[in-house]
């Protein structure tokens, strides 16, 4: 981030690169302060010719801001843009408005202009000292019509059309502007889905024909699928940029939407999913936490979302195929391990189970009914705890009532716990134990070194509950 | 492309109808009055007033070309150029302020103008100015008025039609006030300024059009060159940037312009109301708003109706006059009510 301001420190001449053209903009430094608030903090950005830049963040975090300070329409406090090179500061309004086309998120006119007089008023900046009376005879506004389908609505008043139809003329206005490069305010507000796809298809050819558009999108799919590049704005400064693949990560969009998702891929590009409601703040730790949870028959589901809603991104198993936890696990996107319902764990189901229980910090026993078929999962569970992993055991309602093994499961769990895992009364005193431990495991880190695994602090960590637990 | 094009005709078709009209009833009034001439008459004599030699002089009564050079013209020319600077002016401010109501009476840019004309009538030591001191000071009058309401009225780019009226009427009623107390204070015949307030014709002459006529013809064209970007004001001073143009320069010129044309009717004609309210209406419910077209359609619809009323306020009760000025506020008033009820986009 400081490279941009760093090269322009020492030359203060035009913000040629050495090696190629100017980009299309650049922004070095930008500050913006109103009335004692920040509302851009430093924000350095190279936007090359040809781009198409998405840029993305919650509400507030300086997106429209940085937009309009990119072409002049807010004084910085602080800061230089540079359009293809040339200081902003110095160019006038007409050379600006033929180089940079802007969408608003909105405009008004009360005043009975048809659409298309409407869409011609773009032309302005490419109009000759004295056009004469007719300006509505263009084809870079039949394009422009036609580009949004609107050509339709040519002749009505804009006055009498709908909010959405209102946004593709405006949309239309900027294109007849002609500009190589563009930048857009969200420009899918009030639009229907299919009209939110034509916009972004109308970016992506123009960004084929070699354009550079700088779009502010609240979708972060929509931007996902069609920006080549992503900027993330947070707080009036970057947080991140470059690829959708590279910074759509759940870790990064926690970082500054404070959501919680998952990301899949679709069609190559990352497609962001939100896991149900936005969580409380996440619990200290626990996004590095690893955590398992055995459970089965829908035992862990209402465990499992508390987990996620705090932060933390459990394992399941082993899962029965259609049954509530599976389900849950799916709709959470967590990773689980699952077998054919109604057959017995087979050994693979078993290993692949253990596995996937050795690789956590912390593993949580939630209270399911045992039969002959899961039984299996007491003894991963007995295992892990063997090799070292915290064991947490939800303990109500106790073990005789869901024991169908003549006493089996009753005695591994006591086993379990004899040798040393945690029993809590329910579901709440779970959670609880797991964020003591998340947050253990994340406060104390003298020898920062890649040899100190938080697995070994874990399993080292106080387990504070415990007694007084075990005493109940 | 077919509204377009749609437009474009009328708009010919309504500049070539209101010229026809305008020299229609510029004849008409020349003929009207306490002694009345035919058409014909009113064309020879009009003629022997510049080539003598190419009328016969039995064909027109002998007083008839005097009449028509120190009375009747100068009215009629007064009434053209006084209808003409206060609908472009109404049309101009409309689209600065970007709301329908605007108009320089009811913001008070003509009472600004009127307590400027008065300072200049009533105060001794600017007689030196001569017949120019009169619309110097009803423009600086005029110009204090259009920039106080514009700051009183305006938040954040948005004019509300309740806040220009407000503004208006606050700024309009403290210059009236200030004028009756000038009035009062200098014992200045009173009868004389309240005839002039009323707004009339009356005391029109070629020396005072000659002042007049350049000022508003000058702001005339000046508001034609700016056409073009007023249209893109309309979206908003933002939008407007955006789209290459100067918005400060073009709304700080169009305010100075419109007080101009406005100060040079006020000066010389007195307070005639509601002329830039109902005649860029009208035109803008014709031609629509582009202000390309309502510019000049307005300009010489304007004309054409001051001129008429100018017409009926000296016939309709003969031998007495009405002042010009009430003639428009009757027709005016329930207009005013009419748009305030129904305005939505114009």
């Amino acid at each position: 981030m400081g490279r941009a301001l760093d090269t322009r420190a020492l030359s203060d001449a035009a913000p040629t690169t050495p090696d190629a053209a100017p980009p299309a903009l650049e922004a070095c430094g930008l500050h913006v302060r109103r009335d004692g608030r920040t509302l851009l903090g430093g924000i350095d950005l190279v936007v090359p010719t040809g781009a198409f830049l998405g840029v993305l963040g919650p509400n507030g975090s300086g997106k429209t801001t940085l937009l309009r300070s990119l072409t002049g329409a807010l004084a910085l406090s602080e800061g230089e843009v540079f359009i293809e090179g040339r200081p902003l500061a110095n160019s006038d309004l007409s050379y600006v408005a033929q180089r940079i086309g802007i969408v608003p998120q909105t405009f008004t006119l009360d005043f009975k202009f048809t659409v298309r007089e409407v869409v011609a008023l773009g032309r302005y900046p490419h109009r000759r000292s004295w056009s004469g009376w007719d300006s509505g005879a263009d084809e870079t506004v039949d394009a422009a019509l036609e580009a949004l389908s609107i050509t339709d609505l040519a002749d009505r008043p804009v006055t009498e059309i709908s909010g959405g139809e209102r946004q593709r003329v405006l949309i239309a206005q900027t294109l007849a502007q002609d500009t190589p490069i563009l930048m857009l305010d969200e420009p899918l507000n009030n639009l229907d889905l299919n009209h939110q796809l034509q916009v972004m298809q109308v970016l992506a050819r123009l960004h084929a024909e070699g354009r550079t558009i700088l779009v502010v999108v609240h979708d972060i799919n929509m931007a996902a699928q069609y920006c080549a590049d992503l900027v993330l704005l947070s707080n009036g400064r970057v947080a991140a940029e470059g690829t959708p693949e590279r910074i759509l990560t759940p870790e990064v969009i926690l970082d500054v939407f404070s959501t919680r998702v998952a990301v899949h891929r679709q069609g190559g590009r990352p497609y962001v999913t939100p896991l149900g409601l936005s969580p409380r703040r996440a619990a200290d730790g626990a996004l590095e936490f690893r955590l398992h949870l055995i459970t089965g028959g829908g035992a862990g589901a209402d465990l499992a979302r508390d987990l996620v809603h705090l932060g933390f991104t459990p394992s399941l198993g082993v899962v029965s195929v259609f049954d509530t936890d599976f389900e849950v696990a799916r709709s959470l996107d967590l990773s689980v391990v699952s077998a054919p319902p109604f057959q017995p764990l087979t050994r693979g189901d078993v290993q692949e189970h253990e596995a996937l229980a050795r690789e956590a910090d912390c593993v949580v026993v939630a209270p399911q009914v045992y039969g002959a078929g899961n039984l299996a999962n007491l003894e991963v569970a007995l295992a892990a705890l063997d090799a070292g992993i915290a064991v947490v055991v939800v303990r109500q309602p106790p073990i005789e009532s869901r024991d169908l093994t003549e006493g089996r499961a009753t005695a591994l769990e006591r086993t379990l716990l004899e040798r040393g895992a945690v029993a809590v009364p329910n579901a709440a005193g779970a959670v609880d134990h797991v964020c003591a431990l998340a947050k253990d495991a994340a406060a104390p880190r003298p020898a920062p070194g890649p040899l100190g695994t938080p697995k070994e602090q874990t399993a080292l960590g106080p387990q504070p509950e415990q007694d007084e637990d075990q005493g109940a | 492309m077919t509204a377009h094009n749609a437009r474009q005709r009328r708009f010919r078709l309504l500049m070539v109808g209101l010229a026809i009209a305008l020299v229609a009833t510029v004849l008409t009034s020349a003929m009207l009055g306490a002694a009345s001439l035919s058409p014909g008459e009113v064309v020879r004599a009009t003629v022997s007033l510049f080539a003598p030699d190419r009328v016969d002089a039995a064909s027109y009564p002998s007083w008839a070309p005097r009449l028509l050079r120190d009375l009747r013209l100068p009215r009629i020319i007064m009434a053209l150029v006084a209808g003409l600077a206060l609908s472009t002016a109404g049309a101009t401010l409309q689209g600065v302020f970007r709301n329908p109501l605007a108009e320089p009476y009811l913001l008070g840019v003509s009472a600004g103008a009127a307590v400027g004309a008065t300072i200049a009538i009533i105060w001794k030591p600017l007689a030196f100015l001569g017949i120019f001191g009169l619309p110097v000071l009803a423009f600086g009058g005029a110009l204090l008025a259009a920039f106080l309401v514009y700051r009183l009225a305006t938040f954040a780019e948005e004019t509300s039609s309740v806040s220009l009226l407000l503004s208006g009427v606050a700024v309009g009623s403290t210059f009236t006030a200030v004028l009756s107390l000038l009035m009062v204070a200098t014992q200045y015949d009173l009868r004389t300024v309240v005839v002039w307030l009323m707004g009339g014709l009356t005391t029109a002459s070629w020396t005072k059009i000659a002042v007049a006529a350049p000022l508003v013809v000058a702001g005339f064209v000046i508001m034609l060159a700016h056409a073009p970007r007023l249209n893109l004001m309309l979206m908003g001073e933002t939008r407007a940037k955006e789209l290459g143009v100067d918005a400060h320069a073009t709304r700080r010129n169009l305010l100075v312009v419109a007080s101009l044309t406005t100060a040079g009717a006020v000066a010389f004609t007195g307070l005639i109301g509601f002329v830039g309210l109902m005649v860029p209406h009208m035109v803008r419910l014709i031609l629509g708003p582009d202000h390309r077209h309502v510019l000049p359609a307005a300009g010489l619809l304007g004309a054409l109706f001051l001129l008429l009323a100018d017409t009926l306020a000296r016939t309709i009760l003969d031998p007495a006059e009405i002042p010009v000025g009430i003639i428009t506020a009757f027709v005016g008033g329930p207009f005013f009510l009419y748009l305030l009820r129904t305005r939505r986009g114009v």
